[in-house]
């Protein structure tokens, strides 16, 4: 009983919280962090990027290690196999590298040659803009990438006939 | 039909829970140490274009995730079992009240004292600190709400009645 029911349910519980910091942060980048970044004064933006994207980027990349850890370890210990846990995986998956492998090096070059920029009152090096942009487009790519995912996600548990 | 019904009302469920407990955790974890740090400047930049934002994200996704869950226990035809706390239906029961409780700090508490904060609503010098101080517990309690309410959303779905004595 302990093994059937209660370990997966903790699993999931934690894969839930998790997930819901995780990819909340992300919809919390992409639909209010990039408005108002396009929208405020050069100090500010500066001030966000070295003062709450460094937190903001700790949790976010963290709990997606923690949600996928737990997603795994949930499959395992649950027993779950089905065509919609395995895409919803793949695509959990293919996320998780995008953070930890693009956005997360991109932003800390970012990170660095803003604070450079600033200890030093000399304007940014051209190149910022290009890590920038590669940390933009792999935060889009996983928006979007994580409608389907929660979709199956939702699917595997419930409708696994899917 | 109905199974396919339960299954978009999940998905919705999900995306509009997630935008609403993770907007939570991003104000509770990053934006109150953030305010705490900047200058009073940026901090007007921020009352003025990040707050009001994400507090829209915020309070609609709640109300969003809140109807999509209403509607799957509607699909399922247990609302009244849930919200009376009645059998196997208790589990989900004990999420959907701790979600409705969340959801009333959100449009009751939170939202109401934040406008004042960010003086959309007029407020006195006096009556700000004090807005500022009821929304923070208010958002605060929340975070704290949201992990056993996880708990039971975790549960009801999936833990047996019988682990549950139902």
């Amino acid at each position: 009983m302990v093994s059937e029911t209660i370990i997966p349910l903790l699993f999931r519980w934690i894969h839930f919280v998790a997930g819901v910091a995780w990819i909340g942060l992300l919809y919390y980048f992409n639909l209010v962090q990039v408005s108002f970044m396009k929208e405020t004064d050069p100090a500010t933006k500066s001030g966000v990027i070295l003062k709450l994207l460094p937190r903001a980027l700790w949790w976010f990349r963290y709990s997606a290690l923690v949600t996928v850890l737990s997603g795994m370890a949930l499959m395992m210990a649950g027993g779950i196999r089905n065509t919609a846990i395995m895409i919803g995986a793949t695509l959990g998956l293919i996320m998780f590298l995008n953070v930890w492998l693009i956005i997360w090096p991109n932003q800390k070059v970012v990170i660095r040659m803003t604070g450079d920029a600033t200890a030093t009152k000399t304007p940014a090096p051209p190149e910022m803009a290009k890590h920038a942009r590669r940390a933009y487009l792999a935060s889009r790519t996983n928006f979007f990438l994580s409608f389907p995912m929660l979709l199956f996600m939702g699917a595997s548990a419930h409708f696994p006939q899917f | 039909m109905a199974a396919t019904l339960e299954l978009y009302f999940r998905w919705g469920h999900f995306l509009a829970g997630i935008m609403w407990i993770g907007l939570l955790y991003f104000f509770n974890f990053v934006q109150v140490p953030f305010l705490k740090s900047v200058t009073p400047e940026a901090k007007g930049e921020a009352f003025k274009h990040l707050v009001p934002r994400a507090l829209f994200f915020f309070r609609y996704s709640a109300l969003a995730t809140w109807l999509f869950g209403f509607f799957i226990l509607g699909v399922r035809g247990i609302v009244l079992e849930a919200f009376t706390l009645q059998g196997p239906a208790a589990v989900i029961g004990m999420g959907a009240w701790l979600g409705t409780i969340m959801l009333a700090n959100v449009w009751l508490i939170i939202w109401p004292n934040q406008k004042k904060v960010l003086g959309l609503v007029a407020a006195t010098p006096e009556e700000k600190p004090k807005a500022a101080r009821m929304a923070f517990l208010a958002s605060r309690t929340n975070t704290m709400l949201s992990i056993p309410m996880l708990f039971f959303m975790a549960a009801s779905g999936h833990a047996p009645a019988t682990f549950f004595g139902g």
